[in-house]
Order: C-alpha cells, then structure tokens, then sequence
C-alpha cells in the first residue's frame, strides 16, 4: 500500500514492444502508478498491437503520439522499453518534456547518442537510471561482505555471465542456400518466451544486449572507471547470429584506473548447457580474502515428474531487485539520492562495450576514451 | 608385472607410491640391483636418466635449455602435464572427446593458489589445458600481470577463447580452482564452489572445499605413461607441448 504522505510517481510508458519486466516491475510498486502508453504513429503495426495490449492489460489509455501523451497525462516519468536503437531519441524527448527517466538495457547500441544523453539529463536536473541487476541477493551480499572488509582492498574481479537460451536455429543448421535469418524477424518470433532483448532493425551481439548486466555489476562493486580492456568474440552458436554477424559470445579482459583487474565471459550458450537460466558468477580477490559468488543464490530446487524440459530446476527465492531499484528511483526523486545505474554510468559501461568490440575487430588492446 | 622406480623427493613419491598401489600389474621398484622398466623423475633429473622411459614430474620446473636438448637427444620421457589428467578436467576432456560439448568455444579457468606457488609456475597447466582443449596455437594472446595475478586472455584461429586467471594474493593453505568449458552443444562445470561443505562454529560459518582427489590424476598420468610403453604408442602430451608452454609463458609474462 502506498505511503499516504509520500507523492505517488505517474508514469508514461513509451513504447512497449518487448520483454514488459521493466514497465511491471515500475507497475508493481506502490510509489508509482502507468497512467498511459505511447507511441509514434508510423511505428509498425506489430508495434501498436503489443503496445495496445500491454494498455488493455492495466486499463490504461494508448496515445499514438508521444508529444501529445507528454502534453496529456501530466506525468513525471517515462519508462521507455522499446527497441534499444530507439531507447536515446525517445529518453531525450521525454527529457526535453522535462520527464524524469528510466530506461530498459541496453541505454543504445550507439555510443554517441548515449553521450547526447547523458550531457542532456545532466543538464536537465531530471533523474535517468537504466534497468540492472544490481540488487538481486547474492549483489547485495557481495557488496556487503566487501563493505565490511571481508577480504580487505579488492585486487580483482572476474565475471562468468552466461545465459543458456536459444535464439533460433543453431549454427550451420540452416540449409545451404536458405536466406539469411532476418534480425527482427527473429526477434519478433522470441518475443513468446520472452527473450527478445535485441529487438529491432539494428543487430546486437550479446555483449551488446546484456554486457551492460555484468559490467553494472563489476562498476557496482570496484567504484572505478576502466582503463584499457582486450576482447575476443566469436558467433558460437547460433545462425542468427552468424547471418547477422553479430557475436553470441565474448570474453574480455581489463584493467580498472584504480589497477584491479578483471575479466568478464559472456555468452548464449544454448538451452542445453545448463540446468537453469545460467552459471552467472562473480569471483572478487582481495589483499585479505576472497569470494566466491553465484548470482543465482538463494534458490530452491525443484524436480518431479513429467517437468517439462525447459522449466528451470531451481527457482530464485528472495529476489527484491525489482523493488529495491523502484524504492531507489523513488528516494533518487524524493531526496536527489544516487541512483544504482544513472545515465552516465550506463554511458560509460556502453563506451566499454563499444572498445571491446574495437579490440575484437581490430585484435589489439584498446584504451577507454 | 611393470617396474617403476621413483626418484622423487619424499614427498611427491609416496603420491605416485600411493597411486600406483591402486593400479594392476603395476609396482614400484626399489631393488638397485635390478632394471626397472621406467623411472619418474624430478625435473632436475630429466636430462641424467636417458635410456629409461621416463616421467618427469612437475615438468613447469624443467628449465627451457634442458628442455630443448632432451628434444634434440630424442629421449623417451613423457612430461607430467598433470592438470590433463585431474579428476575435475577428466570427465570434460571425456565429454569433449566424445562430442557432447561440440567445438569447443569457450574455457575459463580461475585458479587461486596456496601461499608460496609461482604463478607463472601455477599457468602452466591452464595454458596446457587451453591448447589441449583446442588442439591448437593461440593465435592472439594477451596478458595482464600485477603482484598477486595473472590474467591470460588467449584467443585460438577458430574463434574458441581461453580466459584464465591466476592469483595468490592470501596467506592461504587452501587453494581455489574452477575450470568450464562452453561448447557450441553442451557445457562443462567442473568448480570447487560446488563442492562445497559448510562448517559451522560458535558465531562464525566457514566453507570446507571437497578438493579432487589428487591420486585420480596421478593414477591417470601414471596409466598414459606405461600404457604407451607396453603398447608402443605415442603418449598423448609430449615434451614439445612442454616447450611451447614455456615459450608462451617467457613470452607472455617476461618479454
């Protein structure tokens, strides 16, 4: 129930065209209330049918007309869940519409547009924060045990980030001679088991869509910017990656300007390479220490017969990652507080992704602007 | 009945005693007066025991020179690679093999070693285990080195990627190891977090780790290296992986 005393947040949802996890969970706490959706008008029809429907779902008119909906519904914040190569130009409207903001993962593929960004809300005064992780349980236990000095001064982190989904057919399955796999008609197709991340025209590696998780979590934990970083990435798995030319698998390693080092494995390895969502670890070395942490942590394992294949074995327990983020960007409005993953540190991460790719392309150690 | 005679200090040779006890048809020769049919042997005593099939424990010690002239002098000596034949990396190394895993993609390795292990010494093995995984060079390598860490970053000419840390920043008497390997079809976990046990005391919980039994390794290195000599074959690691890994290892961590 909502504080009486405390203002209860309205809310724009712009664009809701994929995964809805960020739009309910901002649904879900009693400080912020969806008053609408909207849209441009010559979006898709694909477009305007999800839309349309998540507007049904919590009795809420739908706008197709962004503008208007900022004039109309009287509204403090935009959360934006379109597609990511859209996520900048619909934030900065909102922005510019004097909106606070938050934003699903990743903040854009386009590093320059993030930049835009970010100077733009700095500007502005508003509060921008981007979708993460960083409250999930074993995040929290981790901060904490290094708050306390558990291991001492942090020397390194290492980070295993693996989602084990498909996304279509695996490599070099497809038939010779078969058209290349259409990004967004892939996409659109993933849209059922919720693991659209990369929808759009625009093709996004993994590092790309979920980079931005791990690397949350390394900025959570180190509290530096990086300094240089080495990458590889290879398209492993699956042929609509390998149409698209996009990877679906990387391993970086860098170094912070604080000097801890570090390394972070990324990839969709495929339903079948693990019994749950993925082996998702941090492993933090200090100067007194060291841990050893599963992301996944706590859970509760369930196994009975007939399960179906891919019902996960383990079910997260304890998880007030949506909630906390929400109570954060309510204290963030309220008090100024700082926000887990502002504008600015998404940018930064996005700028980190972008070297990693230039590393990988270009085979060499690149230093981060 | 195989003869094996040890000339390893104390401590190493009651391991392959121990290990070899658990083997058939297998026994440890101490009688002077007779030949064994092999020996095992430190590294320092690689180059004097010529003529004997020999395998060399701990052959991350052997000094590169030496190396190279037991190369030149075509010595039967098979180099105890031992991380190959851990327990932990076996059943990978079987699944792989077999095809469960498909092309292989991704290994990742974190090792933390006890108090007073070189760590150059301690990425020998995971560089070993990189080649072996992908039966290949690393065509783009990368290293990050700072007092406690190591940190190599190999990438091999089929796009697979090796990411491997090595640390000993505590004063520890329990080491840490985790080895995965992403294949394009399956994946291996082999992580001494999983086998964990917990310990509980008066106002304080600690983790006791179910650390693989060292003897399954030895007793595997033991079995490659007399299986090849009764049946004539070539042993699956030889002394040219040794020299390259410290090839990779000068050129990594002292060029």
């Amino acid at each position: 129930m909502a504080d009486p005393g405390k203002k209860t947040y309205r809310v724009l949802v712009l664009s809701v065209i994929k995964h809805a996890y960020l739009p309910d969970a901002v649904a879900a706490h009693p400080r912020f209330a969806l008053v609408a959706v909207a849209d441009d008008a010559l979006r898709p029809d694909w477009t305007h049918e999800r839309n349309q429907k998540y507007a049904d779902m919590h009795a809420i008119p739908y706008c197709r007309n962004v503008e208007e909906a900022f004039r109309n519904f009287d509204c403090d914040i935009a959360v934006i869940s379109s597609e990511a190569e859209r996520h900048c130009d619909l934030a900065m409207r909102a922005v510019r519409a004097g909106l606070h903001i938050i934003v699903d993962k990743p903040l854009s593929p386009d590093v320059q547009e993030c930049q835009s960004l970010s100077e733009l809300i700095k500007q502005s005064g508003l509060k921008g924060m981007v979708w993460n992780r960083n409250f999930l349980p074993a995040l929290i236990e981790a901060r904490l045990a290094l708050s306390e000095g558990a291991i001492g001064d942090l020397l390194a982190v290492h980070c295993d980030f693996y989602f084990s989904k498909d996304a279509g057919p695996p490599k070099e399955t497809e038939t010779m001679g078969s058209p290349p796999i259409d990004w967004l008609d892939r996409q659109l197709e993933a849209h059922a088991d919720g693991s659209d991340g990369g929808v759009g025209t625009q093709p996004m590696g993994e590092l790309q869509i979920e980079g931005i998780y791990p690397l949350a979590y390394i900025n959570s934990i180190c509290s530096s910017p990086f300094e240089r970083v080495v990458a590889s990435t290879a398209t492993h798995f699956h042929q609509a990656n390998v149409d698209n030319q996009v990877d679906d698998l990387a391993a970086l390693s860098f170094v912070l300007e604080n000097g801890v080092i570090g390394s972070l494995a990324i990839g969709r390895i495929g339903a079948a390479s693990h019994p749950d969502i993925g082996e998702i670890k941090l492993h933090l070395i200090g100067t007194r220490g060291a841990l050893v942490v599963s992301e996944a942590r706590p859970e509760v394992g369930l196994h009975y017969k007939d399960q179906p294949k891919n019902e996960f074995k383990n079910i997260r327990i304890d998880n007030d990652n949506d909630f906390l983020l929400m109570d954060a960007f309510a204290d963030a409005l309220d008090c100024g507080t700082e926000l887990p993953l502002d504008i600015e540190t998404a940018c930064n991460i996005a700028r980190i992704i972008d070297a990693a790719q230039i590393s990988a392309n270009e085979g060499r150690e690149v230093k981060i602007s | 009945m195989f003869k094996i005679e040890i000339q390893l200090e104390p401590k190493r040779k009651s391991l392959y005693e121990e290990a070899i006890r658990r083997l058939r048809s297998i026994y440890v020769s101490d009688d002077a007066n007779t030949a064994p049919d092999a020996r095992i042997v430190g590294p320092e005593n690689a180059i004097s025991n010529q003529g004997v099939p020999c395998l060399v424990d701990q052959p991350e010690r052997i000094v590169s020179h030496t190396l190279a002239s037991l190369i030149k002098s075509d010595s039967h000596i098979m180099p105890a690679h031992a991380l190959r034949f851990s327990s932990r990396v076996k059943p990978i190394d079987e699944a792989l093999r077999a095809g469960k895993l498909g092309k292989p993609g991704l290994m990742r390795l974190h090792y933390w070693a006890t108090e007073g292990v070189s760590l150059k010494q301690a990425m020998f093995g995971p560089i070993d285990l990189a080649r072996w995984f992908f039966q290949d060079e690393p065509s783009m390598r990368q290293w990050v080195e700072t007092k406690h860490s190591l940190l190599c970053h190999l990438q091999f000419p089929s796009d697979g990627m090796a990411l491997m840390n090595v640390s000993n920043p505590f004063e520890g008497e329990v080491a840490y190891e985790s080895v995965q390997l992403i294949g394009a079809t399956g994946a291996a976990y082999g992580d001494d977090h999983h086998n964990t046990h917990l310990h509980f005391r008066k106002n304080s919980i600690s983790a006791r780790i179910q650390h693989n039994n060292i003897m399954h390794g030895l007793m595997g290195l033991v079995s490659e290296f007399v299986d090849g000599i009764l049946n004539d074959r070539d042993w699956n690691v030889t002394l040219k992986d040794t020299l390259r890994i410290h090839e990779l290892l000068e050129e990594l961590v002292d060029g």
